[in-house]
């Protein structure tokens, strides 16, 4: 994949509590995302998206302010959608990308997160996030997810 | 989820496969898959059938679910599937239609011959390439205010014609002559509205792309004259689609649909197929925004149309026009009929392919059948196809859309060399500006299927007749 993604996948064998990779998926791209809890996986799959959007460099974008994210939904699986799905819709409607993701609340349905934004321009492009394989399971240690985007 | 084996696919012509209704008991009707044996096996790798399959359960569905030859697996729905509900009592699915609302071609044709234009291919592709924007989220030229981008999502080419960037042929050479029937600019979204605000006249990244071509050969005389084709003629084709707007249509949309499913009793094999009666509210406030959206993507060609008449006129000072041969859609759910029943007809990655005599079609057209138009993959054949009869009995009227990705974008980038790469393409001749590296690696050659064994097997199944193949000679891409 490009530069940037390839230093953004994390090696398998030594990974952190929480982190991202990105899987093959013939016409499209899979994300793995894994946190301690769900608030960590949460924010895992967030940062692993724009990790794609922008670079691995994106964690090192000067932010120029703070942003808060309330998203209500029907279930947990909808809730990540969602979550992302509105971290991309401000991606590319305000040209900016997200790091530093702090989650406030979050229960089955709801979430309250607050994400530093810097001014970037994207280097890959995402059409939208799927429902497509999407699971979010607990591990023996650990929350995963797997999602789909159309890019 | 069962998978489909090759003891599952009953052959009912020499490229024709049916998956019977009783392979799962889900199934409403039967599913249909055109492609040659070794197409199949393929496939079978693969979960593009499962995904056939599960288009096949759909409230409403009339029989077969199809796939064409070019499918590959999707997200929800099978890239390259058609699938029709009855208008009334079945389901609308976004997903059915894809997040790039309104994906299609444009073939422009001009008067001119290759050795005319050669000399100046250079100049030309750098000039497009300079008035055309490429690439990730880039702006264009013009920002729309509230006002203009209601009379482009409610109207589509008449804005465009009222702007002076279009002209009656260009609207008469246009699916629904570039005006989706009940279009509503209050169905979508503001966040749509909001990200495509600058998106207009832009050509995007990932397999968007614009072509200068060279038609290489003819393959159906008579036809090719109806379209205004002739051999060593240059043309343009302009792949991209409805941009931001359209993609965030289609998420607001299928979160929409998500919610109220159950509310209709419907349940599904795959969320992403999510879906509402096509008569229910949802369904039709779906149908009138992605309405809306199409009529955006066909105000987005017309604009690059635009800018690709001035670089011509401007490099090559010819003074005529390029003339618009037809526009085809292949990311769409259209209201049509089919049998006598009303059909909403999705088409996610397959294209309409009127017969000879379709309502609907432009009078010039109605003894050959429409214009299709079937991109290869980059640095290999376009070709033109016609609708026949056939389509309209067994396919709904449609058809293939391009060569169907064979290997991931990931996959692309690892495996293929740059450098050779762009050496491949200079000794073929073609002329290449492309804003990125990974954006020439994912759509090589090597990543997708050969776009002649498609409109081989369209060809032999006589829902297409191949009209004519057509080469590049320059690309210009995001």
């Amino acid at each position: 994949m490009t530069d940037g993604l390839h230093r953004a996948t994390r090696d398998k064998r030594d990974q952190p509590a929480d982190g991202f990779e990105f899987l093959d998926h013939p016409g499209d791209l899979k994300l793995r995302a894994w946190g301690d809890d769900l608030e960590g996986l949460f924010a895992s799959a967030a940062e692993g998206m724009m990790a794609f959007l922008f670079g691995s460099g994106v964690v090192d974008l000067e932010p120029f302010g703070t942003e808060t994210i309330e998203i209500a939904a029907g279930d947990r699986e909808a809730l990540l959608v969602d979550w992302l799905s509105e971290l991309l819709y401000r991606a590319m409607s305000e040209y900016h990308a997200y790091t530093e993701f702090q989650m406030h609340e979050l229960t089955e349905t709801k979430l309250k997160a607050t994400a530093a934004a810097a001014v970037a321009q994207a280097v890959e492009d995402i059409k939208a996030v799927t429902h497509h394989e999407l699971s979010i399971r607990a591990c023996e240690d650990r929350w995963e997810a797997t999602v789909v985007f159309d890019t | 989820m069962r998978p489909v084996g090759l003891a599952d696919l009953q052959q009912i012509a020499p490229c024709a496969w049916e998956i019977p209704r009783n392979f799962r008991n889900d199934m409403r009707v039967a599913a249909r898959l055109y492609a040659s044996r070794e197409m199949v096996e393929h496939l079978l790798q693969e979960r593009a059938l499962e995904q056939l399959v599960n288009t096949a359960t759909l409230p409403g569905v009339q029989e077969p679910a199809l796939a064409m030859p070019d499918v590959h697996q999707g997200y929800g729905f099978p890239i390259g599937g058609v699938v029709a509900t009855r208008a009334a009592d079945g389901v609308i699915s976004p997903g059915g239609v894809g997040y790039d609302i309104n994906c299609g071609v444009r073939l422009l044709a001009s008067g001119a011959t290759y050795p005319q234009v050669r000399e100046h291919l250079a100049g030309l592709a750098t000039q497009i390439q300079r008035d055309v924007p490429t690439g990730i989220g880039h702006g264009g030229r013009i920002a729309l205010d509230d006002r203009a981008m209601d009379e482009v999502l409610n109207t589509g080419l008449n804005w465009a014609m009222r702007e002076g960037l279009a002209s009656e042929a260009d609207a008469s050479s246009i699916e629904e002559r570039g005006c989706f029937p009940g279009a509503s600019a209050d169905a979508v979204p503001d966040r749509a509205r909001k990200r495509g605000r600058d998106q207009l006249g832009t050509l995007g990244s990932g397999n968007h792309f614009l072509e200068v071509q060279r038609v290489a050969r003819i393959h159906d005389r008579s036809r090719a004259e109806a379209f205004g084709l002739f051999e060593d003629q240059v043309t343009v084709l302009v792949h991209t689609g409805s941009r931001g707007l359209g993609h965030q249509t289609c998420t607001e949309y299928v979160r929409l649909m998500d919610r109220v499913m159950a509310d209709y009793g419907i349940t599904l094999a795959d969320r992403e197929l999510a879906c509402a009666p096509f008569v229910s509210p949802e369904g039709q406030a779906y149908f009138r925004a992605m309405g809306a959206a199409a009529n955006f993507a066909w105000c987005n060609r017309q604009l690059i149309t635009h800018a690709v008449r001035g670089a011509w006129q401007r490099v090559l000072g010819r003074d005529e026009d390029l003339g618009v041969v037809y526009d085809v859609s292949h990311n769409i759910a259209k209201l049509e009929e089919h049998g006598g029943v009303a059909c909403v007809v999705h088409r996610k990655g397959a294209t309409r392919a009127f017969g000879p005599g379709s309502e609907g079609l432009p009078e010039r057209y109605w003894s050959s059948g429409q214009p299709v138009f079937v991109p290869g993959s980059m640095g290999t054949a376009s070709y033109v196809l016609a609708g026949t009869g056939v389509a309209m009995a067994e396919t709904f009227g449609s058809t293939c859309h391009g060569a169907g990705r064979v290997l991931s974008r990931h996959k692309a980038k690892q495996t293929i060399d740059y450098n050779r790469l762009r050496q491949d393409l200079h000794d073929m001749g073609i002329v290449v500006r492309a804003a990125s590296a990974k954006g020439l690696l994912e759509e090589a050659p090597a990543a997708y299927k050969d776009v002649e064994q498609v409109v081989d097997v369209m060809a032999a199944t006589g829902v297409t007749a191949t009209v004519a193949r057509l080469v590049p000679i320059a690309i210009v891409k995001g």
